[in-house]
């Protein structure tokens, strides 16, 4: 039978292996984006920002725009460290793609004003 | 997107690109890459390419990233919808998709995802090999309205592409046009394949860096075999080796992880990092005196990764330690 606390420290550990960055793969290895990210990073402070991002604010941004916690969890996984980083920083002003064709129909009315304007105005 | 009064939003879109091109032709600093382009088609691309068995997904309100995407990962083979890609990318509060999310989320199917370089003959060349491309566009006069597309073929000879786009299936876009609503959207364009088949334009450091995130995601059996389709395109990655290598340690296949540090020692005597992996995994098959001597080098070595080392090292005399007693 296990006790209510076993069961607690559990579930605290997965979540702390899920929201470990995954640096070191398996005890003893170095992983792969550490030396690729060391490698390819030319400035010292701009690796030091990558080592220090914090997934969990990330995550949390993504909720105050209207993503559930899971999804918000999930998305965030897929995202290598720059790219987290990336996120953190534009997610208020970085283009989204979305259609508005409002704005189309809105040139269109000028075009037609103004060509109305120049060749049919008597 | 609205079902009512989409014709005429559509041709009203043509003539707005007629007018944007006639705006164009006097000045081609606007489209640098249309004006090389028209100079010549580049060695290598056929005059005309359509991938006509790329699919096409209307796109619903807004959701123009999560139908490309299912564009392209579909002709890469994944079975989705953009209403099942909607979770993974779309921003309510945005009322878009932002392009690392784009990026992201090929990634949870398997593929690997890549950003092509700022380049229309890049585009072209992917399209040429059989890799649909999205392109982000901003399509907005005086203001910012942005969108993503698919690129699935080109006809020199017309001077346009071919796009799958919003509610068009099959959209003509001359190069002027297609570049200078491109260039709006930074140049911006991503593949998305299965880590076997690398895209045609790749280059080697920023197809690691594609790699390396993949891997975060995937399991260590994709994972060897993303590494071993990347060694064969370019053997001498040092980087590579060390991914494969720990693919291999992670699926218990010590030997092989062996066999493929000590090719990369050889390339590369001074890796710390293959040194204290090499160490490692000789010593997970008990050979530690020998592991010992690597873990030696590595410290000797210094750098980012001493601490790391400094824990094998210590994993290894307490094991070496124990067989004493």
């Amino acid at each position: 039978m296990k006790s209510v606390w076993t069961r607690t420290i559990c579930r605290l550990l997965v979540a702390l292996m899920i929201w470990t960055p995954c640096y070191v793969a398996q005890a003893g290895m170095i992983a792969t984006e550490s030396v690729a990210t060391a490698q390819t990073q030319a400035s010292a402070d701009r690796t030091t920002i990558l080592n220090f991002i914090d997934r969990s604010d990330v995550q949390a941004r993504l909720q105050s725009m209207g993503i559930d916690t899971g999804t918000a969890k999930t998305r965030v996984a897929a995202l290598s460290d720059t790219e987290a980083a990336t996120l953190a920083k534009q997610i208020q002003t970085a283009p989204a793609g979305a259609d508005d064709d409002w704005a189309w129909v809105l040139l269109v009315i000028v075009i037609a004003a103004a060509v109305w304007w120049f060749f049919f105005r008597k | 997107m609205i079902a009512r009064g989409r014709k005429a939003l559509q041709s009203a879109r043509g003539l707005a690109g007629v007018f944007v091109f006639l705006a164009l032709q006097g000045c081609a600093g606007l489209v640098p890459q249309t004006s090389a382009l028209l100079e010549g088609l580049p060695e290598g691309l056929p005059p005309n390419v359509e991938l006509t068995q790329v699919p096409f997904f209307p796109q619903q309100e807004n959701e123009c990233g999560p139908a490309s995407l299912a564009t392209i990962l579909t002709a890469a083979g994944v079975s989705t919808t953009p209403e099942a890609l909607v979770p993974e990318v779309y921003l309510p509060a945005r009322k878009g998709s932002l392009q690392v999310e784009m990026l992201a989320a090929p990634r949870r199917h398997g593929l690997v995802s890549y950003q092509l370089e700022p380049s229309f003959v890049d585009v072209m060349r992917e399209v040429a090999s059989g890799t649909p491309v999205v392109v982000l566009q901003n399509l907005g006069g005086f203001w910012d309205d942005w969108h993503y597309a698919v690129v699935v073929g080109y006809e020199y000879s017309l001077g346009q592409l071919l796009l799958r786009s919003g509610v068009t299936e099959r959209e003509q876009m001359p190069f002027g046009v297609s570049e200078f609503v491109w260039k709006r959207g930074g140049y911006w364009a991503m593949v998305a394949t299965p880590p076997e088949r690398i895209p045609v334009t790749a280059r080697e450091d920023k197809w690691l860096n594609s790699l390396v995130a993949f891997e975060r995601v995937n399991d260590p059996r994709s994972n060897r075999a993303a590494y071993a389709a990347f060694l064969k395109r370019w053997p001498d990655n040092v980087n590579a080796a060390i991914g494969l290598a720990n693919a291999h340690y992670a699926l218990g296949e010590l030997p092989q992880a062996e066999k493929v540090l000590r090719a990369a020692l050889a390339r590369s005597p001074d890796s710390v990092v293959v040194l204290n992996n090499l160490a490692q995994t000789l010593s997970d098959q008990g050979r530690d005196r020998e592991a010992l001597s690597f873990a030696d080098k590595a410290l000797a070595a210094g750098g980012a990764h001493a601490s790391a080392v400094r824990e094998t090292r210590d994993g290894i005399l307490r094991k070496l330690a124990a067989k004493k007693d």
